[in-house]
């Protein structure tokens, strides 16, 4: 009685114990004496990554990170711990960013020609690249989307550019057809001003890093502005006003939304590349009309130019209206 | 030696013991009788340090128990065997678990010594076959001796006794009495005995005392006390309901009820 | 006036009284705690007090894992709606079973049936002079009764905890498969993305302070028992009482010095 006793409680205590332990394991997913190999990597700054944070090799978690040290060189080292059999690519470097909206962040090890096309990200890893000494791969950590309001900022000085060609000469017809433009242009930003309303309730979490993303915005509205004054004296309808009051509401919602904002998802980058893609086209349009074939009367009988502009307005509707049809596919399920 | 010297004991407003002085000399048989709720039970469990008196002494082999420390109280309690009223076994363990606790808390013996005093102290009780039963199993009688087994398989130099025939029929109560005599002649204890039944007080005391209103009232042989004057004495043990003046007689001070305080507080039965 | 009166002396009386029965359960503890130190009294009974309170409570703990972990996956998935992604349903079922509900349920349900039974039985055992029985035997009440019964509810508690926890996390893994069409990936996703070894840390220390809160306090009733029958009744239902409120004091306690405060 009493030895059957002591042995059921002794099997009890020791199997509790033993789940116990295992499930805490299992569920941080740590590994049991699999075997790992340390892979290092220098960076000059790590954001937000933290130890126990996952190691991705092209999408597929391949390790984690093992810790995260401050040398004393003023490098930070990152070390994690990858499964024995994982490929590195032959020349590799590791991203860091954002995994989800809410402050996760992961490790990317990819080759060092498939590192984001970034001036910030290529600077960080020619100078972590630089330093050479020992084993440790260079590492960048992402930007936000900071720079997308910066992509935007640069049109903006285009578009300045470009009226100021404009104050030069401007007949009726090509103001009625600035008008036509302007008024699109409006209609489009009323709609992105609504289409970032209804996304951001859906957006729960924002990132800190918005509240840049809001000064870069009042300086391009400060820009346009400036546009605005010239283009309104001859258009004389108020429509520049109309935008600038759209964009000026659509940075106080970003203003309203970044406070929760706590990082840019990595994810959103697909999205950023999409608009990105948008603006270059309108970069490439707005910098023909800057160059010298940037005459007023060559844009305003080329009818071609006109067309462009219009195309990419509608090009930049669609994306609008993609976005608000599909809005998970761009950011929701990307955010989460 | 036992010695109660001028012990006060109250719970709350209820005086219990008010003044108590007793002597037990060794080899002695003291019988405790008195109404019920007097404050026998209040009395003997003193001597085990149960309970704490409020004012004066008991004395055990000249060891003072209230000042005892703690060690050396559980030393003193390994002498002295207590015989509860409803014998108190312990309902979770067998006969003989109940029988081997005092022992195996010595732990003087082994296990196979302790097995076989165990038998020896229920063969002493006569009850050599109840070893593997549990309390519950058994009459209120054999419990009883049970509980007697149980004190004195240490084979203590005093057992104090706790109305031991209180609830059992004239034979049985006949029975208990031998044992309890048995006792002291096998094993040379000095007991106590707590009994309102004058029947057994007579056959087992070598001296009997009186408990009355907080105090002795009478102590002295079998014999003294039977041919005792005091009308309180003569009432108690002749069993009447009146005082030999004919007048009807209730016991006055609190604490000495009849009906009332069967059960004291401090979880004592007093 | 006179009613005035009587109601300060009646509340003079009720804290008094108050205070003296929290001089008297500092007391309890501190003899306890004393007894504590002699292991080879109590520690044989350990066993025995382990396989009674805490292996023989597996079944009512892990019962009430299974459904609370139902409930909680359908509750999640309800209160979600659509907004939030399906996988969270993980997340909330890993968080509220390790960190709230496996403790407080198990110790609630626990302070009934073990907090209950140890004041029946040190009750019984007191108004039957059981236990002065004990102390005339030369045992020490504290060391032989009250040690092993915290002991094995300071210890059995967490494991009983622990155990509940994956049962309950397991039971709404079963019930976001089969109810919520989620996939076991989507699932452990989000089981996984905010778990920490903190939570189940902080989920096993709170049980092991409401076993040993329920355990001293089915004690304390127990030997403080007076009086027959209906005294061991009134000390179970004291018992169940006290540890059911000690078991959310101790909650709000943990949870303001330990939860607060931490990112």
């Amino acid at each position: 009685m009493k030895r059957g006793n002591d042995f059921i409680v002794g099997l009890v205590v020791i199997g509790s114990v033993v789940a116990i332990v295992l499930f805490s394991l299992w569920l941080s997913q740590a590994s049991l004496g699999s075997k790992e190999k340390d892979v290092v990597a220098r960076f000059t700054d790590v954001g937000n990554a933290k130890v126990g944070n996952s190691v991705v090799i092209r999408g597929v978690q391949a390790g984690r990170i093992q810790s995260i040290e401050l040398e004393t060189t003023g490098w930070v080292l990152v070390k994690m711990s990858l499964d024995q059999d994982i490929k590195l690519p032959s020349n590799p470097v590791v991203v860091l960013s954002e995994s989800s909206m809410f402050g996760e962040w992961q490790a990317t090890i990819m080759e060092r020609s498939a590192a984001p096309d970034d001036a910030d990200v290529q600077q960080q890893l020619a100078q972590s690249a630089a330093v050479g000494r020992g084993n440790a791969i260079p590492g960048a950590r992402l930007p936000d989307i900071a720079q997308l309001t910066a992509v935007a900022g640069r049109i903006a000085g285009d578009m300045s550019r470009v009226a100021d060609r404009f104050q030069v000469a401007f007949d009726d017809r090509a103001a009625a057809e600035l008008r036509q433009s302007i008024r699109n242009f409006a209609d489009l930003s009323a709609e992105l001003e609504r289409t970032v309303r209804s996304q951001s309730q859906s957006l729960s979490q924002l990132g800190a890093d918005v509240h840049k993303t809001v000064g870069t915005i009042n300086a391009t509205a400060v820009a346009v502005q400036r546009t605005a004054d010239r283009v309104d004296s001859s258009t004389s309808k108020g429509q520049i006003h109309q935008i600038m009051d759209n964009v000026g509401q659509a940075s106080e919602d970003i203003k309203v939304t970044s406070h929760d904002l706590r990082d840019a998802s990595h994810s959103l980058m697909a999205t950023q590349q999409q608009l990105s893609s948008v603006l270059t086209h309108a970069d490439s349009v707005l910098g023909k009309i800057d160059r010298g074939q940037g005459s007023l009367g060559m844009m305003v009988n080329d009818p071609t130019l006109y067309q462009n502009g219009d195309a990419l307005l509608s090009q930049m509707r669609e994306l609008v209206a993609e976005i608000r049809a599909h809005p998970r596919q761009y950011l929701s399920v990307k955010i989460f | 030696m036992i010695k109660w010297l001028d012990v006060y004991k109250a719970f709350g407003e209820k005086k219990v013991l008010d003044g108590f002085t007793l002597d037990v000399h060794e080899g002695e048989a003291v019988v405790i009788i008195g109404y019920s709720g007097a404050g026998k039970s209040v009395a003997i469990k003193h001597v085990v340090g149960l309970l704490e008196p409020d004012r004066g002494t008991i004395e055990v082999d000249d060891k003072d128990v209230p000042t005892l420390p703690r060690k050396e109280l559980y030393e003193l309690r390994a002498h002295i065997g207590y015989v509860f009223q409803f014998a108190a076994l312990f309902d979770s363990m067998t006969i003989g678990d109940n029988v081997a606790m005092g022992l195996r808390k010595r732990g003087e013996l082994s296990e196979s010594e302790i097995a076989q005093r165990v038998g020896e102290t229920l063969e002493l009780v006569d009850l050599p076959d109840v070893q593997q039963q549990y309390p519950a199993e058994l009459s209120g009688g054999m419990r009883k001796r049970v509980g007697i087994a149980r004190a004195v398989a240490l084979r203590p130099k005093y057992i104090l006794y706790d109305e031991p025939t209180t609830g059992l029929d004239p034979v049985t109560s006949a029975v208990i009495d031998e044992l309890m005599i048995r006792m002291r002649e096998k094993l040379g204890v000095t007991s106590v005995v707590i009994t309102h039944d004058m029947r057994s007080a007579y056959r087992v005391g070598s001296r009997i005392a009186m408990l009355y209103e907080g105090r002795v009232r009478q102590v002295g042989t079998v014999q003294e006390i039977q041919q005792s004057k005091d009308p309180i004495v003569r009432q108690f043990i002749e069993g009447r309901a009146t005082l030999e003046d004919g007048e009807s007689h209730s016991p006055t001070k609190p604490g000495a009820a009849i009906a009332g305080g069967a059960t004291a507080r401090g979880g004592g039965r007093v | 006036m006179a009613q005035i009166m009587n109601v300060i002396e009646a509340t003079g009386r009720w804290v008094r009284f108050r205070i003296e029965e929290a001089g008297r359960a500092g007391r309890f503890i501190e003899e306890a705690a004393r007894a504590t130190v002699s292991l080879r009294s109590w520690f044989p009974n350990a066993t025995l007090q382990m396989r009674r309170l805490g292996v023989d409570s597996l079944p009512i703990g892990l019962l009430i894992a299974v459904f609370t972990g139902i409930v909680l996956a359908l509750l999640a998935s309800y209160s979600f709606t659509g907004a939030v992604p399906l996988y969270f349903v993980g997340t909330l079922v890993e968080k509220t079973i390790t960190l709230e509900l496996a403790p407080v349920l198990t110790g609630l349900a626990l302070a009934g049936r073990v907090g209950a039974n140890i004041a029946a039985e040190l009750g019984t055992m007191r108004v039957t002079e059981q236990v002065d029985a004990l102390e005339t035997l030369a045992y020490d009440p504290d060391a032989y009764l009250v040690v092993p019964r915290v002991f094995a509810g300071t210890l059995m508690f967490p494991l009983i905890v622990g155990v509940a926890m994956i049962v309950g996390l397991g039971a709404g893994w079963l019930a976001s498969i089969g109810f919520l069409q989620l996939s076991t990936d989507e699932f452990l996703k989000g089981a996984r993305m905010f778990y920490t070894a903190f939570d189940v840390e902080y989920g096993l220390v709170k049980a092991a302070s409401f076993g040993f809160a329920v355990t001293l306090i089915g004690c304390y009733k127990g030997l403080r028992a007076r009086g027959g029958a209906e005294g061991v009744g009134n000390a179970a239902t004291a018992a169940v009482v006290y540890s059911a409120v000690m078991i959310l004091v101790l909650d709000a306690f943990w949870a303001m010095t330990w939860l607060h405060g931490r990112s």
